[in-house]
């Protein structure tokens, strides 16, 4: 009996113990937030060479160097300052807004103890670049270059072509995969090459124009042999799939070298039937900041958008909008990350390529206007430039 | 002086928790339309910030994969109050980016309270949620000040009660203890009228402190769209954006664009100057004063709810004296009528205590199982939340189908004790765990231990007479205690839900069936019960109780009161708690209207439904005929619901039928189905009462549905009416057999 009470006791013991362990006693009421790694994972710290030297950087472009480069180039630096790389009491937005001006503002600014970048910018030409490729190959082998930081495809492939012992990135080209710089954007095919790719970008572009203006019907401007670089077929393909009707205005690429080419695409765009066409998108090459105001009126006149495909400078000179899917600043910000993990030891073909940029919209609102363009609150806060 | 605390003590205690309960919620109602603004604040401040993460999402962007997602949140966050944390997750619930530079951290929902929004693909589906969490303590202290006020006042009005109460006993000898409930009350209302002049301007400061902030985001919004380069007069949907935040803010009245600041106007104004436009701009917020109006008055309904309520507890709290005087008597245990009186109010607190008890924590199991968002198992949060309150349910239904057979072997007092104690421990685990297993394990042995208590119930309702007008007594006295116990418990629940949080519902029902069970054990006469055998209970449970069951259920008198008598009577007891709320939900009442439908429901059941019982018998001679009256006025409480104009007080018309169905036709319809008299040949009347337990059990798991069903469809709710209509007429054909006397 005695036994019988005391397995009895032991047992109600146990099971209140179990009960008040189970139950989580005096814990309060916490949600634990545990922040998940994004995709890309960067070692964002600043660091030195192994020798306790600043890396040193170069820096690549197609001369003369455009509004793109420039703004990659200030992204680069902007990022490279807040990942700790460039020394915070810099003042890189009070740099000049031009490429080589904006370099030389780098060159002699007091930029820390981490990295330094070489003394010009290394701008190849079309033809002819055996000089600099020689200097390149030789900085390179002797340890004096750590790293090439590049825009434009030319460039890419003039650096691929080199053969060098160092890493280099491209953040700045318009298909880095279809122009063979990289295999893939999963796999570069080089363990010391890796560039920027923005996926589908002309086709993302359209998408976002059809959905702020609701384009039933539209108007393309294309250069025929620009398919490519200008993304003709990406825009058809984009049409089709939203269920856009659309005409085309085609040029050649010749054409567009002749000095009368402004005329005849105003007067191609007079002779067109606009009627129930609710845009027209100027594909590369088509529009530009000459021929802008002209067309750009043209077109406010008899209420029709103009659309710009890429370049902010069209729509300041008249364009009504340009929404474009490359943000030239954060490709040189990413490429920033991408660097820092290549200080720290990593591969840079084993970085991730893939980068998406949000929209950059400009907006021109005198254009705007005369089209009787409904300028709405909601827009005009995702605007991130207006001109007139 | 000793003589005087000696006699009210228990009114005093009460009225002093009732004191701390209105403090409590009138600063509980600021408090929620304080972090009401605040969270509409957040929501019209996201605004932008969504936008533009589903613009990006849209344009490509992947929540996994999205640089500089933090610096965005960063931004956003400048724009809330201080110390917000904003919390990105994706489809999968995994936090993926903060405002914080922190990559581990935890959020004590004690500290800050949180407000959710989705993020949708082109394709509007969710494809991730951003938590806004803001700093509750940052809004009580903005309101703590008036706090202190209203508790300072409010324990000097308490004083004032017990000195007020002490003159008018002084003056009358007689010791009137209406008289000095009447005081009372009078003081909790002055309470109450000085708690909503304290209160009344904070709401004012409260709603302009709102406006004030949404009108610094509208301006920062506006000033960074003209800092672009943008006239006012292009930006073409002004207007309709105005309109938009107004109508996102219950707080601002009106927003519009003018050139100088309005002399005059019948509500209170914000203006705000817009920067850049070189004209001198103002945007001019009119507060909406009958959105303050609106709180102040539900805060005004719910004191005057507590107050009643407070009054019914005193009231039942009144005999309390009176038992535990009787208790100290001789004539205590003893088989004389003064102790057969005093056991039906012994049955009544008993009853009262432990269902207030009961129903305070009832659904706040399920409540405390969403909030913390985590299921059982592979079970979903929602699943388990409403498995913690079947499962309590079928263990009170399988409890009370085995307590006939325990009842043979443990006496009334034992299962009381062992019911009680194991309440009070679930109770306790409740209250400690956070683990919603433990919950749902604790809430099936508080079902069992419930079933244990009204197995006791029963016990001393059947021994605890002498005559049949003490039976009538017992039974009246049961009900009335179950109702006043529902009624307390529910609306006491919601107060202490809502004041301490949902589990410290679960440590006052501890503490009160501590209380019960002190109750019980000393002033039930447990004795003389065991010794009194009204019935020839005995010889009758002597049998096989399957075999006598079965008798009872092969009698067609049997399934005609089943069926004509039990099925509409506690269907009609639902109408309450599934159909009404679902009616003022679907036609969007204010809550206010079912606080006040549940009060005057529990009212009606508790103080008019005794007095309405008492005087239908005598006026029809006949309970059968009574029954048939109650029906047919459940009835009429559900088919007036369809009725389309006043809906609210439709709503609380319904509410009091409903209640009178309660107050008399429980009564009455246990005194005919224990009438009945192949159910007196077969068993005892703990027995029957039990097995009408069951029925009333099952019929009320199956009713919900029912009545939801009508309360989507008027055909079903003018099928469910004439249905019991038709059951009242055909229950008067039923000849009901006559009592057996009563042995003594």
């Amino acid at each position: 009996m005695c036994c019988r009470k005391k397995s009895l006791f032991s047992l109600v013991l146990i099971m209140t113990l179990l009960t008040l362990l189970l139950s989580g006693c005096s814990k309060r009421e916490i949600t634990q937030i545990d922040i998940i790694k994004q995709d890309h994972d960067f070692d964002l710290t600043p660091c030195r060479r192994a020798d306790g030297e600043p890396f040193r950087i170069g820096f690549m472009d197609l001369g003369p160097p455009i509004e793109s480069s420039y703004l990659c180039l200030k992204g680069f630096a902007e990022g490279m300052q807040s990942i700790g790389y460039i020394d915070s009491s810099v003042n890189l937005q009070k740099a000049p807004e031009d490429f080589f001006e904006f370099y030389d503002f780098l060159i002699n600014s007091d930029l820390g103890d981490y990295i330094e970048f070489e003394p010009e910018p290394y701008m190849i030409d079309v033809e002819g670049n055996e000089e600099i490729g020689k200097l390149i190959k030789e900085k390179a082998e002797s340890g004096e270059l750590d790293v090439i930081v590049a825009t434009g495809t030319d460039p890419g492939l003039f650096l691929k072509s080199l053969d060098l012992p160092i890493p280099f990135l491209v953040c700045l080209a318009t298909d880095p995969v279809a122009s063979g710089i990289i295999r893939s954007a999963e796999d570069t095919g080089d363990e010391d090459i890796w560039a920027l790719v923005e996926p589908n970008p002309y086709g993302r572009q359209f998408e976002g124009y059809q959905s702020m203006l609701d384009i039933k019907k539209i108007c393309f401007v294309f250069i025929d042999e620009y398919d490519l670089i200008a993304g003709n077929s990406e825009y058809r393909k984009k049409a089709e799939e939203l269920n856009v009707d659309y005409d085309e205005i085609t040029f050649s690429e010749e054409e567009t070298y002749a000095p009368d080419f402004d005329d005849k695409l105003l007067q191609a765009l007079k002779d067109h039937d606009m009627s129930g066409c609710d845009a027209v998108l100027f594909a590369y090459g088509t529009m530009n900041d000459e021929n802008a105001p002209e067309i750009s009126k043209y077109l406010a006149s008899i209420g029709v958008p103009s659309l710009i495909s890429d370049g902010d400078s069209i729509s300041k000179n008249g364009g009504m909008m340009c929404l474009s899917c490359f943000d030239y600043e954060s490709y040189g910000e990413y490429a920033s990350m991408v660097v820092s993990n290549i200080f720290h030891g990593k591969k840079a073909g084993d970085q991730p390529c893939t980068f998406n940029s949000s929209p950059h919209i400009v907006m021109n609102l005198s254009c705007a206007e005369e089209t009787g363009f409904d300028i709405t609150f909601s827009l005009l806060n995702s605007v991130d430039r207006l001109y007139r | 002086m000793k003589n005087f605390f000696h006699k009210y003590y228990v009114l005093f205690i009460i009225t002093l928790i009732s004191a701390a309960g209105l403090c409590a919620l009138s600063f509980l109602t600021i408090l929620d339309y304080s972090f009401d603004n605040e969270e509409q604040l957040i929501a019209t401040c996201n605004e932008g910030l969504i936008e533009e993460i589903e613009t990006s999402i849209r344009s490509g962007k992947t929540l996994s994969n999205y640089y500089g997602i933090s610096d965005v949140l960063k931004r956003a966050g400048d724009l809330l109050s201080k110390g917000s944390i904003l919390v990105i997750e994706n489809d999968n619930n995994r936090p993926v980016a903060s405002n914080t530079d922190l990559q581990s951290f935890s959020i004590d929902s004690e500290k800050y309270g949180v407000v959710e929004q989705e993020i949708l693909d082109k394709g509007e589906n969710t494809i991730g949620t951003l938590f806004t969490y803001y700093d509750k303590d940052l809004v009580r202290q903005s309101i703590s000040h008036v706090f202190i006020v209203s508790v300072i006042g409010s324990l000097i009005i308490f004083l004032l009660i017990i000195i007020a109460c002490y003159f008018f006993y002084l003056k009358n000898t007689d010791s009137d203890t209406g008289l000095i409930i009447r005081v009372i009350m009078v003081g909790i209302i002055i309470q109450g009228i000085f708690l909503t002049v304290n209160y009344s301007p904070e709401f004012e400061k409260a709603a302009e402190r709102s406006v004030e902030n949404v009108a610094s985001y509208i301006n920062s919004s506006l000033t960074s769209i003209l800092d672009k380069g943008v006239s006012i007069d292009e930006i073409s949907d002004l207007e309709d954006y105005l309109k938009t935040k107004q109508e996102e803010n219950s707080s601002i009245k009106s927003i519009s664009l003018s050139n100088t600041i309005p002399s005059e106007s019948a509500d209170k104004v914000i203006v705000s100057e817009l920067e850049m436009t070189g004209s001198n701009l103002l945007l001019v917020y009119n507060i909406s004063q009958s959105y303050v109006r609106r709180n102040v008055l539900s805060m005004v309904l719910m004191f005057v709810a507590t107050i009643v309520l407070a009054v019914i507890v005193m009231k039942e709290s009144l005999s309390l004296s009176e038992i535990i005087e009787f208790r100290k008597s001789k004539s205590f245990n003893k088989p004389e009528k003064e102790q057969f009186d005093d056991v039906a109010k012994v049955i009544r607190y008993g009853n009262f205590l432990s269902v207030t008890f009961d129903y305070m924590c009832l659904s706040f199991s399920a409540l405390q199982i969403k909030e913390w968002n985590r299921g059982i198992f592979s079970m979903s949060p929602q699943a388990s939340a409403a498995l913690s309150i079947s499962i309590c349910s079928m263990a009170d239904l399988i409890g009370m189908m085995a307590m006939p057979s325990i009842g043979k072997k443990l006496k009334g007092k034992h299962i009381m004790t062992v019911s009680a104690v194991i309440l009070v421990i679930s109770n306790a685990l409740c209250f400690m765990t956070t683990s919603p297993l433990i919950i749902v394990i604790m809430r099936f042995f508080s079902g069992l231990a419930t079933a244990g208590i009204k197995q006791s119930r029963n016990y001393v309702i059947s021994q605890g007479y002498s005559s049949e007008s003490e039976r009538n007594a017992n039974l009246n006295a049961s009900n009335t205690g179950v109702i006043g116990g529902i009624l307390c418990g529910m609306g006491l629940g919601g107060v202490v839900a809502g004041v301490f949080g949902y589990q410290t519902t679960f440590l006052v029902s501890c503490i009160g069936y501590i209380l019960y069970l002190i109750f019980e054990f000393f002033c039930v006469p447990w004795k003389l019960l065991s010794e009194n055998n009204p019935d020839s209970i005995i010889e009758r449970e002597s049998g096989n109780l399957i075999k006598r069951v079965i008798n009872i259920f092969s009698s067609m008198s049997v399934w005609k009161a089943i069926l004509l008598m039990i099925v509409p009577q506690y269907f009609l007891l639902m109408v309450i708690v599934c159909l009404i709320p679902g009616r003022i939900q679907s036609l969007s009442l204010p809550g206010v209207v079912l606080t006040y439908a549940n009060l005057l429901n529990g009212i009606t059941g508790l103080y008019i439904g005794e007095l309405a019982y008492k005087k239908l018998i005598t006026k029809l001679k006949s309970d059968v005929k009574a029954e048939s009256l109650v029906l047919i006025t459940g009835a009429v409480s559900m088919i007036i619901l369809d009725i389309p104009f006043i809906p609210s007080a439709i709503m609380l018309i319904s509410a009091i039928l409903s209640g009178l169905v309660d107050g008399m036709g429980t009564p009455i319809s246990t005194d005919i189905f224990m009438g009945n008299m192949v159910i007196m040949e077969n068993l005892s009347d703990t027995e029957t009462l039990m097995i009408y337990s069951v029925i009333g059990s099952a019929v009320m798991s199956v009713a919900p549905f029912i009545l939801e069903f009508c309360e989507k469809s008027r055909i079903g709710m003018l099928i469910c009416s004439i249905l019991i209509a038709a059951a009242a007429i055909m229950l008067v054909k039923i000849r009901r057999p006559g009592r057996k006397p009563v042995k003594k």
